[in-house]
């Protein structure tokens, strides 16, 4: 776990002078134009940021499924051009195949990434995930039969299952309701507790990325998105929801970056 | 009082009300019959001038005079090859198209042109090359499958969602692999609704066919009968090429069915 007194970690993520633009029409487009960021190992970072802030093409880009117009992100000395399975993405919308039952969906990755194991090693892997999540019961269900909190699990289990050196989550509880949101968020940080692994999330939700995260990057969008402010979070690894909620230097910290957010959103609103 | 009149209304629904459909439909044959034409025998008359083709669909007592069943069964047959030799072909260049833009420009423009011909207009290119009237017929059949099959393919592919294709970047999957593991599941409901309309639309120019091709079919045996004057024998061809396109449809939802597609994603 990183804390802010854990002295010389290992650096497992460089963005170094990230620039990104799109050509729409003749007009250009510039998202960024220059942004550097450093994640550590074990880390969890959050990035947080409105709409149109930047902060999923920022994500994207890190998974290598949006191109690079300039500058470098480099994974353990490699630096990124494509899609890998070192960088395993949790998407919003689930991303499962529907056609598929939760055990099949996650097999499909386990098969392509772990290629070296025997057929009966791969399903002990996959059943050991699916019990990770705690979804033994649905293990044979279809997508349609879950509800939106499973399905991301499933999600969770399938990224999981891959082992990457670094989990990208792109805003995966924005669609659930508060209370299952809320469920979720726990679980993500056990397996984080649990399996030391290193975790970079989008939201735009000030609490969820106080709860969860290390250090917290907060995107603001005026011409062009930059890094707005860096917030290192004080709180001890594991954090319990309701202790923390009661904290005042919690709720301190949380009244100080909405209010941030709402200057950032103001500078949106005259910007475009 | 309102629960029990529930069942009554549906029987209604679902038996009368169809049948007051064929009704509607008799009566009609009925009334043009009797006050029209001389030349239509009533639906009762048709009824007892059929009753030998309807107690013994396959006999054969010669060349030219065999049962209908056997007629049908000949028309199946034709449009089955054919059908089956379009979707072969129209399945992966569906794909290509699909998946290729470069493909796409080249054979788009070319469907658009020959898409709306009618595929009988094909059928003295056909004869011209084959000589024979079966496999000009099968000839036929086989660009009537093409289009709807190729053109649904193509949109199957191309709306596979964006999530789809990102896992399996993400997890490294090769892109042929992505094609069969992915893109064809994803993209099946596409194709079988082009497998649909395809076999639909063959059931349909085998008729026009068989009267231009002669031999033994439902379609010649329809003009053949008419050349005779006997509408009797036509009528009942009428009802067996309804109910065989019918059947032929029941069955390719199926095998749909069988699948199990589910696109529902919340």
């Amino acid at each position: 776990m990183m804390t802010p007194t854990n002295n010389n970690p290992k650096k497992l993520l460089e963005v170094t002078q990230l620039q990104k633009q799109y050509t729409n029409n003749g007009a250009t487009n510039v998202i960024f134009d220059g942004l550097d960021l450093t994640v550590y190992e074990n880390e969890f970072v959050a990035i947080l940021g409105h709409s149109g802030s930047g902060k999923s093409t920022l994500l994207r880009m890190i998974a290598g499924l949006e191109s690079v117009s300039g500058g470098s992100i480099v994974l353990e000395d490699k630096e990124i051009k494509k899609p890998g399975k070192e960088r395993m993405m949790i998407f919003q919308n689930y991303a499962l195949l529907p056609w598929l039952t939760v055990f099949e969906n996650i097999k499909l990755a386990v098969d392509e990434v772990m290629p070296h194991m025997s057929e009966q090693q791969k399903q002990d892997h996959v059943s050991e995930h699916i019990a990770m999540v705690h979804l033994e019961a649905a293990a044979n269900k279809k997508p349609s039969e879950l509800s939106g909190g499973m399905k991301q699990r499933v999600g969770i289990a399938r990224a999981l299952a891959v082992q990457p050196l670094l989990l990208l989550m792109d805003e995966p509880l924005g669609a659930l309701d508060p209370f299952t949101r809320a469920k979720l968020q726990d679980q993500i940080l056990e397996l984080y507790y649990k399996r030391h692994q290193t975790i970079i999330l989008v939201t735009h939700d000030v609490e969820e990325a106080l709860l969860m995260a290390d250090r917290i990057i907060i995107l603001k969008a005026e011409e062009v998105a930059s890094i707005g402010k860096v917030i290192e979070v004080p709180f001890e690894h594991p954090r319990d929801r309701v202790k923390l909620r009661e904290h005042p230097e919690f709720n301190e910290l949380k009244n100080q970056t909405l209010k941030l957010m709402e200057a950032y959103f103001e500078q949106m609103q005259v910007g475009s | 009082m309102k629960t029990s009149s529930y069942p009554l209304s549906n029987i209604v629904k679902i038996v009368f009300l169809p049948i007051g459909g064929f009704a509607l439909l008799i009566t009609a044959w009925w009334l043009t019959a009797k006050y029209l034409t001389n030349l239509m025998p009533t639906p009762l008359v048709a009824l007892k001038a059929n009753l030998d083709y309807l107690s013994n669909p396959f006999y054969v007592r010669g060349p030219g005079d065999v049962g209908i069943g056997f007629l049908l069964f000949q028309s199946l047959k034709r449009v089955l090859i054919g059908f089956l030799l379009g979707t072969i072909v129209a399945i992966p260049l569906g794909f290509l198209i699909g998946l290729s833009s470069t493909a796409n420009r080249v054979f788009n423009p070319l469907i658009q042109v020959l898409r709306p011909v009618s595929p009988v207009a094909w059928l003295p290119v056909a004869l011209a090359v084959f000589n024979l009237a079966n496999p000009s017929a099968i000839f036929v059949i086989f660009i009537t499958s093409l289009w709807p099959t190729v053109i649904n393919t193509a949109v199957g592919v191309g709306s596979v969602p964006k999530d789809y294709l990102n896992v399996a970047s993400v997890i490294e999957m090769p892109r042929w692999k992505q094609i069969f593991k992915i893109i064809l599941p994803s993209s099946l409901p596409y194709i079988f609704t082009g497998l649909r309309i395809s076999l639909g639309i063959a059931w349909l120019v085998i008729v026009a066919v068989e009267m231009l091709t002669g031999g033994q079919g439902i379609g010649f045996f329809v003009w053949d009968e008419w050349n005779r004057l006997n509408l009797s024998s036509v009528m009942l061809a009428i009802a067996v090429i309804g109910l065989a396109g019918l059947a032929l449809d029941l069955i390719i939802r199926k095998i749909q069915s069988y699948f199990k597609i589910e696109q529902i994603e919340g």
